[in-house]
């Protein structure tokens, strides 16, 4: 069993190969979306206590994309919504511009890395932090604006642990200023946040601009991780709307955010249990699938070639 | 249920909660600003200490450093620089030599003595925030350094702001330079900010005996980059320079030389203090290209020449700014003065961090996440050293130069030095000493003389020819030259004037290769034809050899057990002495363990030759002063090595399937005239070769073996060997040298060598500094491993050599010489713990005084550890054995501080094993004395897959008949269950376990309460649940009906994960019992409840009361919880805050809070020291203690 690393056994990683997705990260999305009904599928209340009605998405963007199991998910979703049968829990109001099916891809994704092309997904390469990269999507947009925006965005972790948590930080903040320039008005925004020492201030900055803001730990994301994910309903649009990328207040007072659980996945687990990824499920190495989407140029590839000249070298 | 919202918190009371120190993180940043003082920072705390150079010289000194502490940022913020005040660069004698490092003139510091110094002040800044700290250097008058309040505008200003210590910007400050000017009470402070933006402030000082404040503070300039986006480092040079880089790989360099200009005016200045001004929007100079990664530091050097830079991409890349007019109005970018790249340094095997020039010798230095520093050439880009000062697998970050001096920062907490001039390599040539640069390291391969006997007939040939002729080329097998031994002789022999190796072949010969010169010579040789004459013993029977590297005695040893002694150098070229072998089998390996000590490992024996003491070496040869001992450990296994205790009484032999054997040389002699071991330890070393045996005391053994590990273990009364404990040593595949490295205050420090796979590695094994390192090219190659002369001081690895053997083609053989020459002069300072994260931690008691306690950390990095801690500050840390993957929990339990303390560790793969600590008979407790007891492993027949893990383990004591000490121990998994164990502390077995209960969720956090005749069992689950069990054991615990369907009782506290419980007795009767439980979730919540528990016949009725949650207690997962009293908890968890919590029937209000500066917080251990005071450690990426004063709220 030992060729397996512990990522690899991960009940998540294996659902997400088998399903097809790029990374067991979809399934945080999914279980997101179970509690939420962030791409308004369901028109209906989705849980309890969330009475917010979400809009029905035909646009949406993916910051920080790479590999792209996010933007998987969204493609299907979008797809299932805009071009199947139509009627699966539209509401009227909502059904006004579907048979007008838009010529561009319905999707951006951006991402500092490269990505593999996803059908109805336009990849962008950039650091979303950078004020040209903002300006690429908004110009993609020409006016229209999406109904939903996810960030997935993590720095590479250093180790020194205030500044992966700033860094972090600046991703969502610029994630979140972008937004402003993306999102129509009622729209969502979800993102990663990782749950430290200054996660007040961020809550306080997205107050401002939604009516509505939780925070959602999938059972997907290990018990063990920080992270989790903001999701803010409800854009409240002007006067937020288009804010400048890099002029931030400081920070306001930090407040407190509801914090919800979120573990259904009851389509995807065959016996219909909770899916724990902090619990080890069986498994049969002869099963195991080989990544879909192994990272295109990581960073130290010269450098792993310099090692394995210097290795021949010596022999 | 649930109560209302958080309480308001008011100001926190002075003095409830005070940080007291931060241990084993992430060294966020190092500074050496003079040789002798040096300083970093562990959280907000910065640690002064003076250098081993002070007292001393390199890591031999005796005295221990003078260290000191200072908490800069009260409320927490993780330090990441320190500067002090550059000269003004126009103040500068013009014809003087170029500043030792970075423009801060080091050799003018040195002479300034007394009260100057002392008043040395430096900027300290991390995260936003910035403080002005005197006083750094300290000095016997002024020891203690302090921050200085700072008033933001001007005085009378409507808009001042009260002084405060700590100083806040509007972003993150990468870089800080404080720029002294013409005024010496004014300094310019130019911070650079993430977002590639300057502020330029004017710090006016206060002057001498004004106490209400320090300094005034202004801001003159706000400064912006063209690129507008988010950096990830930046780096402030002089005369404006600007260097930042971004995650799109690239470096964007700006200067603005007007950035130092004072300003000082004050009418320039509006209401708030700031000149009132447009932002100026500097253009850029250059954008550096060529980066595959993340930039993570840019550093130029003194006069901004050259910009070095380190990445993702693994890589060091130099760049140049052309030569040019020396201040190019900013603005010129242009073809003529754009920077372009030098060289591009690959070999660090990771993440590269940090760089720094080492001006005095043109030298770059950078560090890595591969856990070393190294050194590069400025013009060429050639590496020149690895520096590993930090144990491996660990990360370095910081770095800091001062003259010859480096300093770098480990993620265990440790900080490193190392001379730089001393770790240079090269490689060997002739004279390479005239050479300007001191080399004091070098490589070099040497082919053996050709001395094969040409012969037709085979080995019968007795042809002796000197210098035999080269084998000519003809279609015939090769005859190749077989080495019978390597030794070193050192130059303090009689016979040379310089080291050499001296070579035994096959074919009788005796070469040596004169370390000096480089050259070989042909010796006598060893091997003549008296020896087969008297003695029958061919040349080709030779098997192995030793050398005494002082007297040049040197001993061959035969296949049939024979020894032949002579004297290298021999004046009169006769002499030989022959120890026939008798009916013992042949001599595997030779050692001399004095000059006239010399033992031989025969296949299953050993012999030990002892000359009496008062004979010289020319006596040696006289075989009737000779006394002998033949030792059997009849193993069934090959002897290795052996070694005699001070007192010259008993022996210990260690064999190839991990035995050691004791031997009592006073006992009595067997008729055939052996002796036969005292008694056995089977599998000290698993089934693995044991390599080296030394004495540390008089009753205790060091072993090293091929599984890796360092083991102990103890001699007991009546000649019985007891292992204490048993440890791998980073990355060793094999240990085969310990020797000690010095004796401070009684306690020796080890170091010891072996193989990490194909290189050859000798370390200090106190936090892990490497002492020499070389590729052998493979293990099966002969090598032989010299220390060196020792010192004066005793200390050893003066200069160490390491021979390594190899075959040529043509049948000969080459010797390579690995070379240190002169003392290694570096150091390590402060106590490492642990390498990653730890999970766990447990405090527990050591001495009757609360003054000295310990602390069990167990950790992702596989291991657990014991640190030893005295008035709040960490004093030494011990690693107990390792584990096969990450340990998640531990736990301790006391009966009574005089019998120790009972210990698990538990982790991945169900590994769970016990251990006993006890303080030998020494008050106040030292480390030394502390005896830890390995009790066994527990063991549990079902383990579902290899991720199936032990999340929590709880145990409690529990007296059982008799005098006998036993504990019950919980532990809780992955796959939810729940298995108790009862562990004794004298036993040392494999315990198993019994499966109590199975939860459907994962299993996170346990406690046990012992209630009368009643354990109490808290359960807390992935889903937010606890669940209580009673267990019965009146005198015994009744293992058949151990087992449970359902729990006694389930609540559901929080929505996702119970990550922590804590019970806490309030009222305990004969048969009924009142507890508190707190508990803290995944949710961000905590919850805390009364428990009734009722004895009904044999059973416990538990009845749950006034449960209260509060919902939103952190802003993220609530990690650890603990009770401090009947009323108060603290909760502590990812939001790095600890809170107090005051319980009382119908609320739980919030008392108070403090930051937490270590990160990825996993737990909060709990001590009593007095009635209304404890330390609470808080454990994660480090261990931060805070003292709770009870009195104080
Ligand atoms: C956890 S991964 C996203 C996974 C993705 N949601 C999926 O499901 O496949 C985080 C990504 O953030 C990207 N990232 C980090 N910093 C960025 C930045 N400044 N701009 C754009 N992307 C960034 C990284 O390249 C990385 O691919």
């Amino acid at each position: 069993m030992g060729r397996l690393s512990r990522d690899k056994r991960d009940v998540f990683y294996r659902l997400a190969k088998e399903k097809g997705y790029r990374a067991r990260s979809a399934f945080k999305l999914l279980q997101v979306d179970a509690e939420f009904d962030i791409f308004g599928a369901r028109g209906a209340p989705a849980s309890l206590g969330n009475t917010i009605e979400p809009l029905r998405v035909q646009r949406a963007v993916d910051l920080c994309a790479a590999p792209g199991s996010w933007s998987q998910v969204l493609s299907d979703k979008l797809y299932e919504l805009n071009h199947a049968t139509g009627d699966a829990g539209a509401n009227s109001d909502q059904a006004l511009d579907i048979d007008e099916q838009p010529e561009e891809p319905s999707i951006v994704a951006v991402d500092l890395q490269p990505m593999a092309p996803i059908d109805g997904v336009l990849c962008l390469q950039g650091d979303i932090t950078a004020q040209s990269t903002a300006q690429d999507i908004i110009k993609h947009f020409q006016g229209n604006r999406a109904e939903l925006v996810v960030c997935d965005g993590a720095p590479d972790v250093t180790g020194l642990h205030d500044v992966d948590e700033y860094l972090q930080g600046q991703l969502l903040l610029s994630a979140m200023m972008i937004t402003t320039h993306v999102l129509c008005e009622r729209g969502t925004f979800v993102a990663k946040i990782f749950r430290g020492r200054n996660v007040g201030f961020l809550y306080a900055q997205l107050r401002l601009l939604f009516e509505r803001v939780s925070i959602a730990k999938p059972t997907s994301s290990r018990n063990s991780s920080m992270e989790s994910f903001v999701v803010c309903q409800r854009f409240k649009g002007a006067p937020y709307l288009n804010l400048p990328h890099d002029e931030l207040s400081d920070p306001l007072d930090s407040i407190d955010i509801p914090f919800l659980a979120c573990g259904d996945l009851s389509d995807w687990s065959p016996s219909g249990e909770i899916l724990d990824a902090d619990k080890s499920y069986p498994i049969d190495e002869s099963q195991y699938i080989a990544p879909i989407a192994p990272p295109i140029q990581p960073p130290y590839q010269t450098s792993m070639e310099k090692q394995a000249e210097d290795r021949r070298k010596k022999v | 249920m649930e109560s209302s919202p958080t309480e308001a918190e008011g100001p926190t009371p002075r003095g409830v909660l005070r940080k007291t120190g931060v241990y084993g993180t992430p060294v966020s940043c190092v500074s050496f600003p003079h040789p002798d003082v040096l300083l970093y920072s562990l959280g907000a705390f910065l640690e002064r200490t003076s250098t081993y150079r002070a007292s001393g010289d390199g890591l031999t000194a005796t005295p221990t450093p003078i260290s000191s502490r200072h908490l800069v940022f009260p409320n927490g913020n993780t330090i990441h620089g320190i500067r002090y005040p550059h000269s003004d660069p126009n103040r500068l004698p013009t014809n003087s030599p170029p500043p030792a490092n970075d423009g801060f003139d080091a050799t003018v510091e040195v002479t300034v003595t007394g009260p100057e110094k002392a008043k040395k002040y430096a900027l300290v800044f991390g995260s936003r925030h910035l403080a002005l700290v005197q006083n750094v250097w300290g000095s016997p008058d002024h020891p203690v350094m302090e921050t200085l309040s700072i008033r933001v505008g001007n005085v009378g200003s409507a808009h001042a702001i009260p002084p405060s210590t700590v100083w806040t910007l509007s972003d993150w400050i990468w870089d800080c330079r404080l720029q002294s000017t013409s005024d010496p009470r004014t300094d310019t402070v130019v911070v650079g900010l993430a977002h590639n933006n300057v502020e330029v402030w004017t710090l006016r000082r206060s002057p001498e005996g004004d106490t209400s404040v320090g300094g005034i503070l202004s801001r003159t300039a706000q400064l912006r980059g063209v690129t507008r986006c988010i950096t990830y480092c930046m780096d402030l040079g002089r005369d404006g320079y600007v260097a930042t880089g971004t995650v799109r790989n690239e470096i964007v360099v700006w200067n603005q030389p007007t950035i130092h200009a004072q300003n000082t005016a004050t009418d320039k200045f509006g209401a708030d203090g700031h000149v009132s001004g447009e932002i100026v929007v500097v253009p850029e100079q250059a954008r550096l290209r060529g980066h595959q990664g993340v930039i993570h530091g840019v550093k130029f050097n003194s006069d901004c020449r050259y910009l070095a830079s380190t990445s993702d991409d693994r890589s060091v890349r130099l760049w140049k700014r052309p030569a040019g007019p020396e201040h190019a109005e900013s603005g010129s970018l242009n073809g003529t003065n754009s920077w372009s790249l030098v060289w591009t340094g690959w070999g660090h095997t990771a993440r590269t961090w940090k760089v720094a020039f080492v001006e005095a010798h043109n030298l770059v230095i950078s560090t890595a996440e591969d856990g070393t520093a190294r050194v590069w050439n400025l013009w060429s880009g050639d590496c020149r050293a690895v520096l590993r000062g930090h144990g491996a697998s660990q990360n370095v970050w910081g770095i800091d130069v001062c003259g010859d001096w480096a300093v770098t920062g480990g993620n265990d907490g440790r900080v490193a030095t190392y001379h730089i001039p001393s770790s240079l390599v090269a490689m060997w040539k002739h004279n390479e000493k005239g050479t300007e640069e001191c080399v004091q390291s070098w490589q070099g391969t040497f082919p053996i003389p050709d001395d094969r006997i040409l012969s037709t007939t085979g080995k019968t040939s007795l042809a002796q020819e000197k210098g035999a002729q080269i084998v000519k080329k003809k279609k015939k097998k090769i005859v190749h030259q077989i080495l019978v031994g390597m030794g070193l002789v050192e130059s303090s022999s009689t016979y040379m004037e310089s080291p050499r190796i001296v070579v035994s072949t096959r074919a009788g010969s005796l070469l040596s290769l004169n370390l000096s010169t480089g050259s070989w010579i042909t010796q006598e040789p060893w091997w003549n034809s008296s020896l087969l004459e008297c003695n029958n013993i061919d040349a080709m029977d030779a098997c192995c050899m030793a050398i005494h590297p002082s007297t040049g005695l040197i001993a061959i040893g035969t296949h049939r057990g024979d020894v032949v002694v002579l004297l290298d150098w021999d004046v009169d070229q006769r002499r030989r002495i022959v120890w026939a072998g008798n009916e013992l089998k042949s001599v595997q390996k030779l050692e001399w363990k004095t000059s006239n000590t010399l033992v031989a490992f025969h296949v299953d024996a050993l012999r030990w030759w002892q000359l009496p003491d008062s004979c010289d070496t020319e006596q040696f040869m006289d075989e009737s002063l000779m006394t002998c001992k033949v030792l059997v450990p009849g193993t069934k296994a090959l002897v290795l090595c052996c070694a005699l205790n001070q007192k010259g009484k008993l022996a210990v032999v260690g064999d190839t399937r991990g035995n050691i054997a004791l031997f009592d040389l006073n006992g009595s002699v067997g008729v055939d005239g052996s002796m036969a071991p005292r008694c056995v330890l089977p599998r000290a070393h698993r089934k693995e070769h044991v390599n080296v045996l030394l004495w540390i005391s008089e009753t205790k053994v060091l072993s090293g073996g091929n599984d890796g590990c360092l083991h102990e273990c103890e001699v007991l009364d009546l000649c019985r060997l007891r292992s204490l404990y048993s440890f791998a040593v980073a990355a060793y595949t094999g240990i085969d040298r310990i020797w000690t490295m010095s004796r401070v205050c009684g306690s020796s420090r080890f170091a010891i060598a072996g193989y990490r796979g194909n290189e050859y590695v000798a370390i200090d094994t106190k936090g892990g500094y490497e002492l020499f390192r070389a590729d052998t090219g493979g293990r099966q190659r002969a090598a032989l491993f010299s220390l060196g002369v020792p010192d004066r001081d005793g200390s050893r690895c003066a200069n160490p050599i390491l021979t390594v053997a190899t075959s040529r083609k043509d049948g000969c053989n080459d010797v390579t010489i690995n070379m240190r020459n002169g003392r290694w002069r570096g150091g390590s300072y402060g106590v490492g713990l642990h390498n990653e994260t730890i999970f766990d931690a447990a405090f527990f008691p050591i001495g009757t005084t609360t003054s000295v306690f310990g602390l069990l950390t167990g950790s992702e990095d596989c291991t657990a550890r014991i640190s030893l801690w005295e008035r709040g500050s960490l004093v030494s840390s011990i690693k107990l054995p390792c584990q096969e993957s990450g340990v998640r929990a531990v736990c301790s339990s006391t009966f009574d501080v005089r019998h120790g303390t009972f210990l698990a560790v538990a982790g991945s793969q169900m590994a769970l094993q016990f251990y006993h600590v006890r303080n030998e008979a020494s008050e106040p407790p030292k480390p030394q004395n502390l005896t830890i007891t390995s009790l066994g492993r527990g063991w549990q027949r079902e383990k579902a897959s290899m991720d199936h893990r032990i999340n929590t383990v709880t145990s409690v004591p529990l007296h059982a008949a008799g005098d006998e000490r036993r504990h019950l121990v919980l532990t809780g998994d992955s796959n939810g269950d729940c298995v108790l164990y009862h562990v004794g502390e004298a036993l040392q077995t494999i315990h198993s376990g019994v499966l109590f209960f199975r939860e459907a969720r994962p299993v996170l956090s346990s406690k046990m309460c012992v209630l009368g005749s009643h354990v109490l069992v808290l359960v807390g689950t992935t889903e937010g649940t606890i669940s209580f069990h009673s267990v019965l054991y009146g005198t015994n615990i009744d293992w058949s009906t151990v087992q449970r369907q359902n729990p006694d009782e389930v609540v559901q506290c929080h929505t996702m994960g119970t990550n922590t419980i804590d019970v806490c007795i309030m009222e305990s009767a004969e048969s009924e019992h009142t507890i508190l439980v707190c508990s803290g979730g995944d949710d961000q919540s905590v919850a805390c409840f009364k428990l009734h528990a009722k004895l009904c016949g044999s059973d416990l009725n538990l009845s749950i009361q006034k449960m209260q949650i509060v919902r939103e207690a952190s802003r993220s997962a609530v990690k650890g919880i603990a009770w401090l009293d009947q009323s108060h908890f603290a909760s502590t968890g990812y939001d790095q805050k600890i809170c107090v919590w005051k319980y009382t029937l119908g609320s739980i209000a919030k008392k108070c809070s403090l930051h937490v500066d270590i990160g990825d917080v996993n737990c909060l251990a709990h001590f009593q020291l007095q009635s209304t005071e404890c330390t609470l450690g808080i454990a994660g990426a480090g261990i931060e203690l805070i003292t709770f004063n009870l009195c104080a709220l």
